[in-house]
């Protein structure tokens, strides 16, 4: 469980978080919606350690960020938004080998686990193609390879389909349904309310840094949505 | 990605491709070194052969190579012109030089069509672990080359998408005051780009020891024969005395 126990975080004199806690058990499907600035990316960067908290404590499955970056890390993946900013290498099977390399795994298991990865995601074709040859579709679907064979037990989306036609943007929404059906919390975030439409089940709404939602979807109406800003006339 | 071909590798089934990197950056440092060396006609020639030959073996297409050779042409007429003007009875001097430079850049181009970005970087992570002696650690300044290699063709392409859009605003890039603003937003971009892909890096685990690799390579007694021919390269050009 992750456990994020009253945190503020401060850049540059403005408070961006402001006492945030909240609980994010296993095997859950959440998405962290709010309006641009809210906070959000700031929020999941305190999540995986990437981040420290000014103030508060976050807690993965009784590890504090503050002492075990490197455990959490492995425990939690993210997709992050722009795929071209997260891909180190320049071929894809190699790039999706990073991270269990830095877990320092024997090269005949990480060739089976990379395999495999490529496999499931249907990219197998693409594992000896230069990166900057692909399309942004398959870009998203390679770094989303490189954080998901790492087997984490949360994964973090933030913002993956932002950048993405409608075809690819369904099919990372339902490999996301499929990874959380295995067995990994998902936790996705977005200021799109149609990303929250289908597989969501839990919805934590951030503004100017506060939590001001944090229920079940069903719950939420119009006039949740007007006061977080994220509803259109 | 325009026409930078750095860092464009591109995976074929050669010997050269298959080649141990380490032993591939040690036969480009060896060749680069040797033709300092060469000073005549006959030996250049001799020199062009074998690095045609390679040019073949590794099938690298030949455009590809004339696309890396392009932006040198000017720097290459420049020193044509130079000895033209100034030192007209050394003009083969001149050929010499600019000849020695296509090699060289043809050289290179082959090691980085033929050697993926993390080929390189084990092997120069290989090559420098020396270093750990200093407290210097080679994966630090290996994954260091490999992004700054990864992102040439992504900052280009920010590049061509800024002057495109300073151009749409009459933006002239001939003029120096209106080349800040195509360097202001494009430093801006590469700060956050590097900003993210540290965040990517540290949220897969990234660190300088108890690492693996996803290929580890031995050196082979196939490895050896490119060693051998270079030696025996190296031997004919110094019987025929360079």
């Amino acid at each position: 469980m992750i456990e994020i126990k009253n945190i503020s975080y401060k850049y540059e004199d403005k408070l961006i978080l402001k006492n945030i806690s909240l609980q994010i058990k296993e095997g859950e499907f959440i998405a962290i919606i709010g309006h641009n600035g809210s906070g959000k990316t700031t929020l999941i960067k305190h999540i995986n350690g990437l981040l420290m908290p000014l103030k508060g404590e976050v807690i993965v499955d009784n590890l504090s960020t503050k002492n075990n970056e490197w455990e959490i890390k492995q425990k939690i993946g993210i997709v992050f938004q722009n795929p071209e900013d997260q891909l180190i290498n320049s071929i894809v099977e190699e790039d999706v080998a990073f991270g269990l390399e830095n877990l320092g795994l024997p090269p005949d298991d990480i060739q089976k686990k990379v395999i495999n990865i490529l496999d499931d995601l249907n990219i197998s074709h693409l594992a000896k193609e230069n990166v900057n040859n692909l399309s942004f579709g398959q870009k998203q679907l390679v770094a989303l390879a490189g954080v998901v064979v790492m087997k984490p037990k949360y994964i973090i989306f933030d913002e993956p389909a932002t950048m993405l036609d409608p075809k690819n943007k369904l099919n990372i929404m339902k490999i996301m349904n499929r990874l959380n059906k295995e067995g990994a919390a998902i936790i996705l975030v977005t200021n799109n309310l149609a990303d929250i439409r289908k597989y969501v089940r839990k919805v934590i709404i951030l503004r100017n840094g506060e939590i001001m939602f944090n229920d079940k979807k069903e719950k939420l109406n119009k006039k949740i949505l007007k006061k977080a800003d994220m509803y259109g006339e | 990605m325009g026409n930078n071909l750095f860092g464009q590798y591109i995976y074929k089934n050669t010997p050269i491709h298959r080649l141990d990197p380490r032993i591939k950056i040690s036969l480009v440092i060896f060749i680069s070194i040797f033709l300092f060396l060469l000073e005549s006609f006959s030996s250049f020639i001799i020199a062009s052969f074998f690095i045609i030959s390679l040019v073949l073996i590794s099938k690298i297409r030949v455009i590809n190579l004339l696309k890396n050779l392009r932006p040198f042409l000017f720097f290459f007429i420049f020193i044509l012109l130079m000895y033209f003007l100034f030192l007209r009875e050394q003009f083969n001097q001149g050929i010499i030089v600019v000849w020695r430079f296509v090699l060289l850049i043809i050289i290179a181009s082959i090691l980085t069509f033929s050697t993926s970005i993390s080929q390189l970087v084990y092997a120069i992570e290989k090559l420098f672990m020396p270093l750990k002696l200093i407290r210097i650690h080679p994966r630090d300044i290996a994954v260091m080359v490999s992004a700054t290699i990864r992102f040439i063709p992504l900052l280009s392409s920010e590049a061509d998408k800024i002057k495109d859009a300073q151009k749409s605003r009459g933006a002239n890039l001939k003029k120096a005051k209106h080349i800040a603003g195509l360097l202001n937003p494009l430093l801006r971009k590469t700060f956050i780009k590097a900003s993210s892909l540290a965040d990517a890096m540290e949220s897969r685990c990234y660190r300088n020891y108890g690492y693996s690799h996803f290929k580890e390579f031995k050196i082979s007694r196939r490895d050896y024969v490119p060693i051998l021919f270079m030696v025996m390269a190296a031997g004919v050009l110094l019987w025929i005395k360079i």
